[in-house]
């Protein structure tokens, strides 16, 4: 008969029901005789029973940042290892404005699913937001004027910048160029209610309608308007409050 | 598992179906089905690591080394698990630079755990009191890291003992073992809790 030391192995297969037959023979014939690897084998069951119970609760989750980065990975990948192929992607893209093809061009390298562009500038906007809004955004309230000047003289289309407004809960913190569309999407960073708010504006209409895109923990809102594109984006949940920001939004841009 | 196992320094070699081969509609399936474990690789390295940072950054370079090394993936294979690999290196790399070696550090641990003293409580009685995952959670860091690890692979991500062999490089009775002993730590632990508490 094998003694505690050869069956201590045995144990994990024996309570998973994955012992082969000879090994459950040994532990049978073992526990039978031996109250301490008896003891040990309900020790076992009940912890893997506990583990199995909870597997789900268990796991941390990772925050949406971190999903985005971790997405954001596959691209860099891509473009480092095989431009010639990441130029195939681009020349198949449906024909938009410039902007917003270098946008999906990136989106559809990357290739999460997204068939449509609704959802393709939704996931790189969001990847940019995570990436810049937090780090980009000035400490203090900006000056709109100021800002939209500055734009128009840098990127030569000019650009309506709403300003803070109290009753949105919206304080304007900077205005920057998105970098990953070479330079060429406004990206207008505010301050919602504790939490960053990003609004993209491409000079080109590229959407049709309204719409409303969730993308790895983050909503977005969407629509074109007097020839441009607007896309509203947060990772706060509050979806009800965002139509308020949206509605600011749309009166105060021409 | 069949999967070529990842190195630290990758030929970066593009013959595989990743990147190459999207499906029609452009999207790339390996990274799609890759990122769809984030959850669990997180889980694991929130387990291994102990703290957010450090879990967010192995993650994050467990990702950086499967993208750039996707070619290295044999389609068809469990890439769930080839994932796990790259984790459980990368992890071995972080701790290699913490100076720290894991597997004597767990030598020493499980010899003390081993004096531990027996709960008085029925198993029975531990199942319906240990009803806060948070209990169960801080058990599992109390156990030393090569026997979490061991029981987490198989308990939470249920993976084969042959796939937890080949992820650590280790003989498949060597992951049998570990799990029993990690198992019973587990309880004991679990045990303890309760009676301190």
């Amino acid at each position: 008969m094998k003694n505690c030391r050869d069956v201590e192995p045995l144990l994990a297969p024996y309570v998973d029901g994955d012992a082969a037959p000879e090994d459950r023979a040994a532990v049978d014939a073992h526990i039978e005789a031996c109250g301490c690897c008896r003891d040990d084998l309900t020790a076992q069951r009940v912890a893997r029973d506990l583990l199995h119970a909870r597997r789900e609760r268990l796991r941390d989750a990772p925050t949406p940042q971190l999903r985005a980065r971790c997405a954001a990975q596959a691209v860099r990948a891509h473009a480092q290892v095989a431009p010639a192929a990441r130029r195939t992607l681009i020349s198949r893209q449906v024909p938009l404005a410039a902007a917003a093809t270098i946008v999906l061009a990136f989106a559809a390298v990357f290739g999460l699913g997204l068939n449509n562009k609704v959802q393709a500038l939704a996931f790189q906007m969001t990847v940019d937001h995570v990436k810049c809004a937090r780090f980009n955004s000035s400490p203090a309230a900006a000056d709109p004027v100021l800002l939209a000047q500055q734009w128009s003289a840098k990127a030569g289309w000019p650009l309506t910048v709403p300003a803070s407004s109290e009753p949105a809960g919206l304080e304007l913190r900077s205005v920057r160029r998105c970098g990953v569309t070479d330079g060429r999407v406004a990206h207008l960073i505010y301050d919602w209610r504790g939490e960053p708010l990003s609004v993209y504006v491409l000079n080109s209409k590229a959407v049709a309608g309204t719409s409303h895109v969730q993308r790895l923990g983050h909503q977005s809102v969407m629509w074109s308007q007097n020839g441009r594109t607007y896309v509203v984006l947060t990772g706060a949940s509050r979806r009800e409050d965002l139509a308020g920001v949206v509605h600011y939004m749309r009166s105060n841009v021409y | 598992m069949t999967g070529g196992r990842p190195q630290d320094s990758m030929v970066f070699r593009r013959r595989s179906w990743a990147a190459d081969q999207p499906a029609a509609d452009g999207a790339d399936p390996f990274a799609q089905e890759a990122l769809s474990y984030i959850d669990s690789l997180y889980g694991t390295a929130m387990r291994l690591t102990r703290r957010v940072v450090d879990a967010e950054d192995l993650v994050q370079d467990t990702y950086v080394k499967a993208f750039r090394s996707a070619s290295q993936f044999k389609r068809g294979t469990n890439l769930k698990a080839w994932l796990f690999t790259i984790l459980h290196n990368t992890f071995l790399n972080m701790r290699r630079h913490d100076g720290r070696n894991p597997v004597d550090v767990d030598s020493d641990v499980v010899e003390r755990a081993a004096d531990m003293t027996a709960s008085q409580h029925t198993p029975e009685q531990l199942l319906t009191r240990a009803t806060l995952n948070a209990d169960l959670q801080a058990a599992l860091d109390q156990i030393p890291e090569a026997f979490r690890q061991a029981v987490w692979l198989r308990d939470v991500e249920e993976f084969s003992y042959a796939e937890i062999a080949d992820m650590l490089e280790v003989p498949i009775g060597t992951v049998m073992s570990r799990i029993s002993r990690g198992r019973r730590m587990l309880y004991e632990r679990l045990a303890k809790t309760r009676m301190v508490g």
